[in-house]
């Protein structure tokens, strides 16, 4: 190789290497420089400028070419959506197509681009300057938040107005924006689904819920690399994902406990986006609402029963509190809309359980500390479970036209496997003895028959016609002898220390120190307090009851002290003050029984299906120290007696073929035994 | 130097004496040295890479800010807003694996022609230390996106740094005496990748390696001066004066410039038609899956998945140990200018390459598909693991093989033949599995089309 061939060679690579850099150079700098998407998007613009203003015969303003871009440093990025989509707010691009189009609705006017930008909203790459990167759905573009298309960008309206408690009117007032319910109807749809599905059973939201699944107050934050998409085999986004997790979440998550939603396509929709829309911006206070500050502070309006209802314990309890069975659910669920259930349990009776929860089962606590929810939510809710409007139910039953032979067969039917025949009392009070109906009249008997007495074995039997109650009313009446003096009894003002110690040492040793009941029946009771008035206080305190151990106070007993009248309006005025006090423990109340009787019957008859120690197996467990708790004695013996009809428990006073009747002693040592089951007594 | 003959050839010197940047040149080249197929070119090439990565790293400095809030964003903004901005850096990134690629090929070529041998031994050191600076320039310039992609590779690299704990760990020293955390903490600051990381390696990347490397490319050009030009081989030993020579202007000057720009136009080619990759914006709260070092390091970190001290500090330790002590225990420069050191160098070399292909891959598949020791009895010492793993193993016949060969062929060159065939076989194998075979969770894949979606 001589040198000249060489250079020759050299010089020649020299020459198409300066070409092909030459070339490069050129073609890289027009397809930098001039060949941009967001160029030939603008020249679209202007040539479209330029026709309307043909058009309209007006001068067309000079249209100025380039990046423009919006600064949000409140929201930490820059959008430069508006250099492609330059008509965003030109009325006058109504009619384009996208990317020149106006944007749709009203929005810009509450949300002027120059002060949000587009991406808060929309998602997408606000940096970006081509249609994909800017859109960012391709895995390629690697950006979390891809673009928002309907109805999915119904969640972004969520970031900043959704306020989850609040009624659906939301004012607005201090942000201007009526009608700022445009265009988030799916959203709504879907707060609207969750609210009634039960999820904050669960999950918590803005501090209101259950722990035992995530907590969802920011679920609209994360982005596709915070889910596992491993089960997942349709469209790998989140709004797929979400939609298969509630069809299935034990496949989308093992190990999951989450119950299957059972809910149409569209509603499964406006779900996932509710969902997508539960988050909590790190944006200025000012581009909040209100209420969704508020809420954020943890202050909102108290729910009523219902609604709390509702969003709490629907899931499990079922829209109509039906409960689930336990083929469906390992430990069952308890029907707490059934309408057996609701006349014998005790408003200290659920609420109680609220409180407390049931350990060992999914039953958590709902105490306000734990559940975010209001102690006044939590009352309202027991009182939508009682079932009762007005706490106390009165109503004038007409007693024309009631049959005393109809009533006997109903009393038969209903009253007699606890008052005996022919009200002569039994395992209850003997109705058919002037000492009660001398004073009690027919209004203490329709509240006694529509309320039913609290943590006592008497249910409510509102469910009852009126026709049926006022044969009731008017057999028992029947039995009554000398009628009721309507007259008010005048009583001196109570002393209530002095009433209390009265109680304390004359009262309680039959009367349970707390009014529960012990060998006498349960007096400090809201209900029976307000069923009885002063007269019928007054009269049997003074004068006692007939047959029974009640003896008259005011009357001369040997080796008993003799009461003044201020004695007995000191006794009166302190049940009734007692009777209204904050719940501390739930006592148990009378319990005659045996409980090695009980026992005994117990493993005959209850065993099957509550388990051998009471641990329930297809039925509820009833050696759980939480329930022992929240029941009383006379809860017990009621569910016993009146069973609970569209549930496997019988009706053990009653009796059917397969389930013969247990008489009253057996159902009274059923509720020694399962009391002795009771280890702790735990406090409210 | 005094002129040679006609004024023209005087001419001809002066241009290159008396000129600052091309003085450095000899004013007259040996036939040899210009055979394309004698060295292909590749330290010219490697040069122009380095003067590619100056100019568009420049550039790329005037727009990007080395903090963890904006480090992200500016980089998207040099892609989408400078105008030109996406080829720039698209050049820089493409630049850069090429100097990874040209800079071991370079060394191949230097050892493969004996390149080292005579005088040159010190030129050869300098040239790995320019090996390992290089290496540091690419690590440390992969941080600085602040990607997903950066962020885990640093990751990885600071933890194979720290790999040293593993002997530690074993002996319970570490407490005192913590090597392995003291260098993590020298390369990144603390005990997780942040902004210390990242102003240190942004530090390190545009003013310290690069100067590093230019002083020590400064010196590597003049060695070349030193010892009288580019190797060749013994028949031209005794060519004295300007026999066989060519003056180096125009000729040399020419083939540079050539040179210059086959390096310009590949680069700009591939930046024009292939982005560099920019993933998510770093999130330390949510790993890669696989999280990968930089292509170059994966031959390590597939090694740091056997045993993190043998994988991550032994074996590349010897690997280093061996390169830097080659031209010191092979002196036989009769063998200096051939490649492969004629008939018996060729046959050794191959059946090393053969040799090196079939004890790695074998190794892989007992590993990938039966497991290793701790599968095996899962309560073994960790010493062992430590201590008998596909790296150290195949580490140990290599040096066995070099030593048997030196004793039956009784010649330093042929086992020095056999150890770096063997060394660079094996490290290209690990280097292909860990790019192309390993998925999330390091599980052996065939192709990323089977990977499972976490």
């Amino acid at each position: 190789m001589n040198e000249q061939r060489y250079t020759y060679r050299v010089q020649w690579m020299v020459l198409i290497g300066a070409a092909l850099l030459l070339l490069l150079l050129f073609g890289a700098w027009i397809g930098e420089g001039l060949n941009k998407e967001w160029r030939t998007v603008q020249k679209e613009y202007a040539r479209i400028l330029s026709e309307k203003s043909a058009d309209d015969g007006m001068l067309q303003d000079e249209f100025e070419w380039g990046i423009f871009q919006v600064d949000l440093p409140h929201f930490n990025r820059n959008d430069r959506c508006i250099s492609c989509h330059h008509g965003l707010e030109n009325p006058e691009m109504k009619e384009m197509s996208q990317p020149h189009a106006t944007h749709p609705g009203t929005f810009m006017e509450d949300h002027p681009v120059q002060q949000y930008g587009c991406t808060i909203c929309h998602g997408g790459q606000p940096g970006a300057l081509s249609k994909e990167e800017a859109f960012g759905r391709l895995s390629e573009t690697h950006w979390p938040t891809p673009l928002l298309e309907q109805p999915y960008i119904q969640s972004s309206c969520g970031k900043c107005h959704l306020a989850v408690f609040s009624d659906e009117e939301e004012e607005g007032e201090d942000k201007g924006l009526p009608g700022a319910r445009d265009g988030m109807e799916v959203f709504l749809t879907g707060l609207t689904i969750f609210s009634t599905e039960g999820c904050l059973g669960c999950h918590q939201a803005r501090g209101v819920g259950g722990i035992l699944g995530p907590d969802l107050t920011e679920q609209g934050e994360k982005t596709k690399h915070e889910y596992s998409f491993q089960n997942i085999s349709g469209e790998q986004t989140i709004s797929n994902w979400l939609k298969e997790h509630f069809r299935d979440p034990e496949m989308v998550s093992p190990g999951s406990q989450m119950l299957r939603i059972n809910l149409e396509e569209s509603e499964m929709e406006a779900l996932a986006i509710f969902v997508m829309g539960l988050a909590k911006p790190e944006i200025p206070f000012e581009y909040f609402s209100l209420a969704t500050l508020n809420e954020f502070k943890g202050e909102r309006e108290s729910m009523e029963g219902k609604k709390g209802y509702s969003y709490l314990c629907s899931a499990c309890h079922g829209k109509t509190g039906e409960g689930k069975g336990y083929e469906d659910f390992k430990t069952g669920i308890p029907a707490i809309g059934n309408p057996d259930f609701r006349r014998v349990a005790s408003r200290e009776y659920i609420r109680f359980t609220l409180e407390k929860g049931r350990s060992l089962r999914q039953m958590g606590s709902w105490t306000s500390r734990i559940s975010g929810m209001h102690p006044e939510e939590l009352d309202e809710i027991t009182l939508f479970l009682k079932g009762s409007g007005n706490h106390i139910e009165s109503r004038e039953i007409p007693l024309s036209g009631a049959d005393v032979t109809r009533g006997l067969l109903l009393y038969e039917r209903y009253c007699r496997t606890c008052h005996g025949e022919e009200g002569g009392g039994e395992v209850a009070v003997a109705l058919n003895q002037d000492g009660l109906l001398s004073r009690a009249g027919n209004e203490f008997l329709t509240r006694t028959l529509l309320n039913g007495r609290g943590n006592t074995a008497m249910p409510g039997w509102s469910h009852l016609q009126d026709d049926q109650l006022a044969d009731l009313i008017a057999t028992i009446s029947s039995w009554r002898n000398n009628t009721v003096s309507p007259a008010p009894v005048a009583l001196p003002e109570a002393d209530l220390e002095q009433g209390a110690l009265r109680y304390h040492f004359l009262c309680s040793r039959c009367h349970g120190e707390f009014g529960e009941g012990e060998t006498g029946p349960s007096i400090i009771n809201r209900d029976f307090l307000e069923a009885a008035d002063d007269r019928f206080l007054y009269e049997t305190i003074a004068m006692g009851r007939v047959h029974t151990a009640m003896f008259g106070w005011s009357t001369d007993v040997y080796n008993q002290e003799k009461l003044e009248p201020e004695d007995i309006s000191n006794i009166i005025g302190f049940m009734r003050e007692s009777a209204g006090g904050e719940l501390t423990y739930v006592y148990p109340g009378s319990n005659p029984g045996e409980s090695e009787a009980g026992r005994l019957l117990f493993d005959q008859r209850c065993a099957e299906c509550h388990g051998k120690s009471g641990d329930g197996q297809k039925a509820p467990a009833l050696n759980n120290q939480e329930f022992l708790s929240a029941a009383s004695n006379g809860y017990l013996l009621a569910t016993i007696t009146v069973g609970r009809a569209g549930t496997a428990m019988p009706s053990w006073g009653y009796g059917t073929e397969e389930y013969p009747v247990l008489s009253g002693k057996e159902r009274v040592d059923l509720v020694a035994f399962l009391r002795s089951r009771q280890r702790i007594r735990i406090k409210y | 130097m005094e002129s040679k003959g006609t004024p023209d050839k005087k001419q001809r010197v002066g241009i290159i004496t008396r000129n600052f940047f091309l003085h450095i040149h000899a004013t007259r080249v040996h036939v040899h040295s210009m055979k394309p197929t004698y060295t292909f070119g590749l330290g010219i090439i490697l040069g122009f890479l380095f003067l590619v990565m100056v100019f568009t790293g420049v550039i790329l400095m005037i727009y990007y800010t080395p903090s963890v809030e904006t480090a992200y964003q500016s980089v998207k903004d040099i892609v989408n807003i400078v105008p030109g901005g996406r080829i720039i850096r698209n050049m820089h990134r493409w630049a850069s694996q090429g100097m990874i690629i040209v800079v071991f090929l370079h060394l191949i070529r230097v050892f493969y022609t004996g390149s080292y041998l005579g005088n040159r031994s010190l030129n050869w050191v300098i040239g790995v230390v320019l090996l390992i600076i290089t290496l540091l320039s690419n690590f440390s310039g992969y941080l600085l996106p602040w990607d997903q992609l950066a962020y885990w590779a640093v990751t990885i690299g600071s933890n194979i740094a720290a790999s040293a704990r593993e002997l530690t760990d074993l002996l319970g020293i570490t407490n005192w005496l913590d090597p392995g955390g003291f260098l993590k903490k020298l390369l990144i600051g603390g005990e997780v990748v942040g902004q210390p990381a990242l102003s240190r390696f942004f530090a390190l990347h545009v003013i310290f390696l690069p100067l590093t490397m230019l002083v020590l490319m400064g010196i590597h050009f003049w060695r070349i001066r030193k010892d009288g030009g580019l190797s060749r081989p013994a028949k031209y030993a005794s060519d004295k004066g300007g026999e066989n020579k060519w003056y180096a202007w125009p000729v040399l000057m020419w083939t540079e410039l050539a040179l210059l720009l086959l390096v310009v136009v590949v680069v700009l080619f591939v930046a024009v038609v292939a982005d560099a990759p920019l993933l998510e914006k770093a999130n330390p709260v949510f790993p890669e899956n696989p999280a990968k070092s930089p292509w170059y390091f994966l031959g390590i970190q597939e090694l740091v998945s056997y045993s993190a001290f043998a994988g991550g500090m032994l074996v590349p330790l010897l690997y280093l140990v061996f390169l830097f002590s080659i031209p010191y225990r092979d002196r036989e420069d009769r063998y200096v200018g051939e490649w492969f050191s004629g008939k018996q160098g060729t046959t050794i070399v191959m059946r090393s390459a053969l040799f090196a292909l079939l004890l790695v891959v074998i190794q892989l598949v007992v590993i990938i598909r039966f497991g290793w020791l701790r599968d095996w009895f899962p309560g073994i010492s960790q010493w062992f693991v430590m201590l008998i793993n596909p790296a150290t193993i195949t580490a140990g016949f290599f040096v066995v093989v070099a030593e048997w060969i030196h004793w039956k062929t009784r010649s330093t060159r042929m086992a020095a033949l056999v150890l770096f065939t063997c060394s660079m076989v094996a490290l290209v194998i690990f280097t292909v599995v860990g790019i192309w075979f390993r998925g999330p969770n390091w599980e052996f894949y065939w192709s990323v089309n089977q990977w499972p979606v976490i």
